[in-house]
């Protein structure tokens, strides 16, 4: 059996557990190619327009797959419904709805894993009836999810290690979701020109509050309920002290993050930020301007330091 | 004769391309201020032809030890004069100002297409603004007003002074503006009034974009071709309740900004190969495809006389590798 998986949005939040899972239940796993600009176009093709672009692009990674599903005998597209999860924590509405959607749109097999902790449909609930559905017991099945799970742990705890090993004296902070940050198209060129201007990116997805509960996201906003966006407030709290200034990429019109980083921009005042929305339109001169003052400021604001001192 | 040494700045904006000429001692020596009119190269030529006819009216000799380009156009036209700095504009108009105004906190920047606001604490750039995907409240949308209401751009700022009661008109959008301007002049609104309240509008579309929790301090210098507009100036000075600084050489800010970093740059004080004679030199840009991946980048292949010296625009390394021939 053979499973295709688009390498977008939800996928890069939990880029372990589902490959594992499905591998060590002896399934194939493939996933979408990069974001191109073919994936792109057919993302949008396949969006009504006030879709954000992240969601656009995952449009553009089905259809990917059900063009390749042919000739490479993909049997399921797999596509996870997440709602709500424990103690209130939900995700933007983009994410309740990708499985309903692709499966009206497209004329493929998908198979999904229903989380909503609202209606008592745990992960692991949602994880036994994949595996059952896809024909393998009931025991197989939860030991591969099992399994699947402490491997996304250990795997998320070599990623914090390994970032926090990396910290240099040239460090910016990068607020993104992984899909976009990760992004081929959308968080790519940003990445790579800091790499470039001899920057460290620190990612503020990867953090210590993913392996505890970290509450400390309760600084900036007591009352948010986005899981992912929770997430990226705890690792501004953990690096903030630690980097030159902060970047914060959004799609547009993405609804959390156009809340959630205006409040922040607010709160956290002793750091030079950098709030950039990517969106489709093709003109990079734009982000370079952006990207490249904003380096100035800080290299300048060293450069003011070392004269102090 | 004496050789001095001089370094240009070359600002290639959307509408207009500004050129300075500097001395050692950031004086300047030559300027010139011309119309972009959608082609960079032809603008830059035509700038080099007048510093060089300038010169030779005040018989200085000049040679170049720093070539610096921004602006929009700012890597197509480094290119080609072989520069030895390319930097963004707000870096440019921060360090152009503060060669003026030392003590200045606040940039306000209204050009062609876009606008800025700068904000400087002791001398160093700590934050800043520009206008995102809207050109309202720029140039170009004081610019297509004046056409609508039949008088040149150059009128506006001393007309706009005339008015006693500045009509109301919506600052959020451009479109928005407009209905409201057609309204207005149909229910009778005179044009002075009309045209003053296109430039409060401005300005209040500019403070609404770009100013959003940002303390605008004293001293407050506003720059970039719309400077030159009275009428926006007042404006300005009316809804901040501050004195608001136009230098004349407000439009060349970007242009002195670059110059004086190539000065900075160039450390070692080594002399440029820099000739004036660049009217007969042939530029030629190609727009080709790259088909290394499916991203297909456009890349900009760039020839002097025919030879190739620069490609640029590919999001990785592959688009260097396509073919060389014209």
């Amino acid at each position: 059996m053979k499973i295709g998986i688009p390498k977008a949005m939800i996928t890069y939040e939990y880029p372990v557990l589902y490959h594992k899972f499905f591998e060590l239940l002896g399934v194939q796993v493939v996933y979408s190619d990069e974001t191109n600009s073919n994936i792109l176009n057919d993302g949008i093709i396949y969006s009504i327009d006030e879709t954000c672009l992240a969601n656009k692009i995952y449009m553009g990674h089905v259809a990917n797959l059900v063009k390749r599903s042919d000739k490479e005998n993909i049997d399921y597209i797999f596509i996870p419904r997440v709602a709500f999860f424990d103690k209130k924590e939900t995700v933007c509405v983009k994410f309740y709805a990708l499985y309903d959607i692709c499966k009206n749109i497209f004329d493929a097999h998908f198979i999904t894993v229903n989380i909503d902790y609202s209606c008592h449909e745990t992960e692991f609930k949602a994880f036994v009836n994949l595996g059952i559905k896809l024909g393998f017991s009931f025991s197989k099945t939860i030991l591969a999810y099992k399994k699947a799970k402490k491997l996304q742990q250990e795997y998320d705890k070599a990623n914090y290690e390994k970032q926090i090993k990396a910290l240099s004296n040239k460090n910016i902070l990068l607020v993104a979701h992984p899909y976009i940050e990760h992004d081929q198209y959308m968080g790519y060129p940003v990445v790579k020109f800091l790499k470039d201007n001899q920057f460290n990116v620190i990612y503020s997805d990867i953090n210590n509050g993913m392996q505890t509960n970290n509450e400390s996201y309760k600084e900036l906003s007591k009352y948010l309920y986005w899981k992912y966006n929770k997430n990226l407030l705890n690792g501004i709290i953990e690096y903030s002290e630690k980097v030159d200034g902060i970047i914060f990429i959004s799609t547009f019109p993405c609804g959390p993050d156009a809340m959630v980083n205006d409040l922040v921009i607010r709160k956290v005042k002793d750091k030079p930020i950098l709030n950039l929305v990517v969106d489709e339109q093709d003109g990079s001169a734009g982000l370079y301007t952006r990207l490249e003052s904003f380096i100035d400021i800080l290299e300048q604001n060293k450069e003011e330091m070392g004269e102090r001192i | 004769m004496n050789h001095i040494k001089g370094y240009i700045g070359i600002d290639i904006g959307s509408i207009s391309t500004k050129g300075v000429i500097m001395d050692e001692e950031n004086h300047m020596i030559a300027s010139e201020y011309i119309w972009t009119e959608g082609d960079p190269i032809k603008a830059t030529k035509n700038i080099i032809e007048t510093f060089k006819k300038t010169l030779e009216e005040k018989e200085i000799k000049v040679d170049i030890y720093g070539i610096g380009t921004t602006g929009s156009a700012r890597n197509l036209i480094g290119t080609i004069l072989n520069a030895n700095v390319i930097k963004n504009e707000i870096t440019a108009h921060a360090i152009g100002t503060l060669n003026t105004f030392p003590d200045a906190r606040t940039i306000l920047e209204i050009g062609g297409q876009d606008s800025k606001l700068i904000i400087i604490r002791n001398g160093i750039v700590v934050d800043y603004a520009m206008n995102t995907l809207c050109s309202a409240g720029t140039g170009s949308f004081l610019s297509s007003q004046a056409k609508r209401l039949g008088v040149t751009i150059e009128e506006i700022g001393d007309i706009a002074l005339t008015s006693r009661n500045p009509s109301k008109i919506a600052a959020r959008c451009t479109v928005f503006a407009e209905s409201d301007l057609v309204h207005k002049a149909q229910i009778g609104h005179s044009k002075e009034d009309l045209i003053a309240g296109i430039c409060n509008s401005v300005v209040k579309n500019y403070l609404n974009n770009l100013a959003k929790g940002k303390v605008l301090e004293d001293k407050i210098v506003f720059q970039g071709g719309v400077s030159k507009n009275k009428g926006v100036v007042k404006a300005f000075e009316d809804i901040l309740n501050k004195k608001v600084h136009v230098d004349k050489n407000s439009h060349l800010m970007g242009a002195i900004g670059i110059a004086i970093i190539s000065k900075n740059v160039n450390k070692n004080g080594n002399k440029l190969e820099f000739d004036f004679n660049l009217q007969n030199v042939e530029f030629k840009t190609i727009g080709t495809e790259c088909n290394g991946c499916s991203n297909t980048c456009e890349i900009v292949k760039v020839y002097k006389d025919n030879e190739l010296i620069e490609k640029m625009g590919g999001r990785c390394e592959k688009g260097n590798q396509i073919s060389n021939i014209v």
